[in-house]
């Protein structure tokens, strides 16, 4: 079982993958947007962080950016519903500054669990 | 494209010669009315019987053969100049009208890649909390069916909104490439097209063998062929009719008139079929996203628009030949990649 940090804007999202992973016997920590992600990460120490990317207040590639240069060991799983910024994928964006993974929306929450369960060591 | 070639810096060139060509016709029949009003003929020979030993009545002759001569060289030099001209000048309303196609297309990308990343987003919810449901039902349960039904549902919106996402990134995809191998993968393609063809259709092939890749998967390369059968084959409407496909190097002319880089080798990948054609209306909008003239649930729309996202992707591009009852070409268009380039499909 890991502590999984669930980063999206989208409540919708955020409680449908936070369901999805504690069915799968994981606990989960929500956050609403990137702002408060360091402040979590700090105190609560989670096992992996699971972060959207596009959104408002403070995108996901801030956040990536942020928690690896300060806790470069912890997996970060960028998650998006795809776009394009100029001629790059967000998602490959959020590969190049530090993520350890990528999926993009909608994926099988299965996908997830096992990148988060390839990633984590128990 | 990487190299526009711009048909009016030919049309100047051609201007001067035709302006000495419509001299020399002008001049031949300012001459030719000339010699007639001044009876000049008479005139010569008048003038020659008394100056027989300047012979200039050959003299003469020869002067008049050369007039006709010019004007005769005249006359062909114009009608080559005005061949070109037409040619250049409808090379130039073809290349505008792409690029008004292409602006077109862009800007539907833009927008559907908008439209596709919110429905993205709204659909992991739906998928997401009906597996999770699904798997807290008991699995003969009416409930479970239903859940089951919805998560079905949901699953076919996101492989629409994937076909659209691949329109909308339609711009040269500057990543590394995933590559395969033309020749093989049209054979592969073309057998699973081939697989669900009613007897009514034969089938023409003329793949040649080529062992080189193009900045395409084997998968997407299946789509594309696919694509392009599903609507050869409807196109036909259960008639008796012919489906050529052929795979073939391009050759100067072509990557000529489709303005294709010439620092690179390119393949053509064409369907054909003597199915109704098409209209210059359907012809226009034949690559907008869920743009069809199938009835509806016999087609979204999405299949030629999702192989320009794929063709364009790899830097190639989509012609079409179709007149209305003769049936219909497609011409794709793709780069074959450097040794450099390539990557293996996964």
């Amino acid at each position: 079982m890991s502590k999984v940090l669930l980063v999206d804007d989208d409540e919708m999202v955020l409680y449908a993958l936070s369901r999805a992973l504690k069915q799968a016997g994981h606990e989960v920590l929500e956050a609403i947007n990137g702002l408060k992600v360091l402040d979590i990460v700090s105190k609560e120490h989670p096992d992996v962080l699971v972060t959207d990317l596009i959104m408002p207040e403070q995108e996901g590639i801030t956040t990536i950016a942020q928690v690896n240069a300060l806790y470069p060991d912890l997996p970060i799983i960028a998650i998006s519903g795809g776009g394009r910024a100029v001629d790059t994928d967000f998602l490959d964006i959020a590969m190049y500054i530090g993520a350890t993974a990528s999926l993009q929306k909608p994926f099988h929450e299965n996908e997830l669990i096992a990148l988060i369960e390839k990633h984590t060591t128990h | 494209m990487d190299k526009k070639k711009i048909a009016l810096l030919s049309v100047f060139d051609m201007r001067h010669v035709q302006v000495i060509a419509i001299l020399f016709v002008a001049l031949s029949i300012l001459l030719a009315i000339l010699f007639i009003e001044l009876d000049v003929s008479e005139r010569f020979f008048e003038f020659s019987r008394h100056h027989e030993n300047w012979e200039l009545d050959e003299i003469f002759l020869a002067l008049l053969s050369v007039i006709i001569a010019f004007s005769l060289t005249s006359v062909l030099v114009l009608n080559l100049v005005m061949t070109r001209l037409i040619a250049a000048l409808e090379q130039q309303v073809e290349a505008e009208k792409k690029l008004i196609q292409n602006r077109k297309i862009q800007s539907m990308g833009s927008m559907l890649g908008g439209v596709a990343h919110s429905m993205n987003n709204h659909l992991q919810p739906i998928l997401t909390l009906s597996r999770v449901v699904k798997n807290d039902l008991p699995e003969n349960s009416s409930l479970h069916e239903d859940i089951k039904r919805i998560s079905n549902a949901a699953e076919s919106a996101s492989q629409i909104l994937k076909r659209i996402l691949t329109f909308a990134s339609s711009k040269n995809d500057t990543r590394e490439k995933k590559g395969c191998n033309i020749a093989s993968s049209t054979q592969e393609g073309t057998a699973l097209a081939v697989a669900t063809l009613p007897s009514s259709i034969t089938l023409e092939k003329h793949i040649h063998a080529h062992d080189s890749a193009v900045g395409i998967s084997d998968v997407d390369l299946e789509i594309i062929i696919l694509n392009l059968f599903s609507n050869a084959v409807d196109s036909l409407q259960g008639q008796v009719g012919k489906i050529s496909v052929s795979l073939k190097d391009c050759d100067e002319h072509e990557i000529e008139k489709y303005a294709l880089d010439d620092s690179k080798a390119w393949v053509c990948l064409s369907v054909s079929d003597t199915g109704i054609g098409m209209n210059e209306e359907q012809k226009v909008r034949m690559f907008d996203p869920f743009y069809t003239t199938k009835a509806v649930e016999k087609g979204t729309g999405l299949g030629l628009s999702e192989n320009y996202g794929i063709v364009t992707q790899a830097g190639g591009t989509i012609e079409v030949e179709t007149r209305q009852n003769q049936g219909t070409s497609i011409y794709v268009y793709l780069p074959l990649l450097e040794k450099s380039d390539q990557k293996g499909n996964d």
